[in-house]
């Protein structure tokens, strides 16, 4: 096979892909073939040393995230058949994706409500010491000496109680908005490829996009603090 | 070798060969050691996730009338050098429990 033979049957198997990253591609092969060929290797060799064609897009599908390979690799078949997939499977998945996301929905709204009981509990006890600090300054009013110290120290302490039950309440609703990022770095997964496949939840899109894939390199914390997992794979591997 | 542990090592290889000069596919391929028999089909995909983590810089240059990709790894790179090396203990230890076991 020569070099443009190569480079033209990479191309077309790679056709599902943007444009550039088909380019890139051929570009990156190309300088191979070349570089082979100056170290005294003929145009013949130094393609077969490089693979088949196959193999190579093979390797460049696979480093994308599951859910825009599976697309490619279908679309490369035949696009009529995705969309004959998509269209006749969709009573199934449709549904299904719906009550998953039902389910999901409401299992999130449940944990914001429980963070919402425990501002409602926070500003019951700031309205009770507030009733209690006004029934203390009617006791002055009225000048009932007992009256007013004991409604003064349970407004006091109730005051202290809302402070204490809102410092709660305030950390845990940034714990749950922490957890939301988390959760939707996980939920869009499949279409932004991690590190170590899922090995460790890393928001980390990677290079090859195609243009369904939405676009998650938000988390940028996580990704770093993440990051010195990268090489564990000698450990994990044995680990796991 | 095992998938996991060989994407490892490979990522470690490549950064290892592109830590001191800049280089090229070819020589990366060439530089990286036989045992963990690295060709281009693995390299590229390698390389692109590298310079998107930021790992390695990339610069085109003209080599014999045509371009060539060159690359050299950044800080980042060295700090993931660095947390590689950084295992080391662990593996060993792993590999003295796993060797113990046998006998």
């Amino acid at each position: 096979m020569t070099r443009e033979e190569f480079l033209e049957r990479l191309g077309d198997l790679l056709a599902c892909l943007p444009a550039e990253q088909i380019e890139e591609s051929k570009a990156f092969y190309a300088e191979a073939i070349a570089d082979r060929m100056e170290d005294g290797m003929s145009e013949e060799e130094a393609v077969a040393a490089i693979g088949s064609p196959g193999a190579v897009a093979e390797a460049i599908l696979n480093d994308l995230p599951a859910v825009p390979r599976v697309i490619a690799k279908t679309r490369r078949r035949s696009n009529v058949l995705l969309w004959i997939l998509a269209i006749v499977g969709s009573p199934l998945w449709f549904v299904l994706a719906l009550a998953f996301a039902a389910v999901a929905f409401t299992v999130y709204l449940c944990i914001w409500i429980l963070a919402l009981c425990v501002w409602i509990i926070a500003a019951a006890l700031g309205a009770s010491g507030i009733v209690a600090l006004a029934l203390a300054t009617c006791g002055i009013a009225i000048g009932n000496v007992p009256y007013v110290l004991a409604m003064a120290g349970a407004g006091l302490g109730l005051m202290g109680g809302t402070l204490f039950v809102g410092a709660g309440a305030w950390a845990v609703t940034k714990q749950i908005a922490r957890l939301s990022a988390l959760w939707v770095n996980k939920a869009l997964s499949p279409f932004s490829k991690h590190r170590g496949d899922g090995e460790t939840g890393r928001p980390n899109g990677r290079a090859g996009r195609l243009p369904v894939n939405p676009s998650v390199d938000g988390g940028g914390d996580a990704e770093r603090t993440a990051g010195g997992e990268h090489f564990s794979a000698a450990a994990t591997a044995a680990l796991n | 070798m095992e998938a996991q542990m060989k994407r490892g090592f490979l990522e470690a290889c490549v950064l290892a060969a592109v830590s001191g000069e800049e280089s090229y596919g070819y020589r990366i391929v060439k530089d990286v050691p036989a045992c963990m028999g690295l060709t281009e089909s693995t390299l590229y995909p390698l390389l692109k996730r590298l310079e998107k983590a930021g790992c390695i810089a990339v610069r085109s240059a003209e080599h014999n009338g045509r371009l060539r990709k060159y690359y050299r790894i950044t800080d980042t790179g060295r700090e993931r050098i660095n947390e590689f090396l950084a295992e080391w203990p662990s593996v060993q230890e792993i590999y003295r429990y796993v060797e113990g076991a046998r006998s």
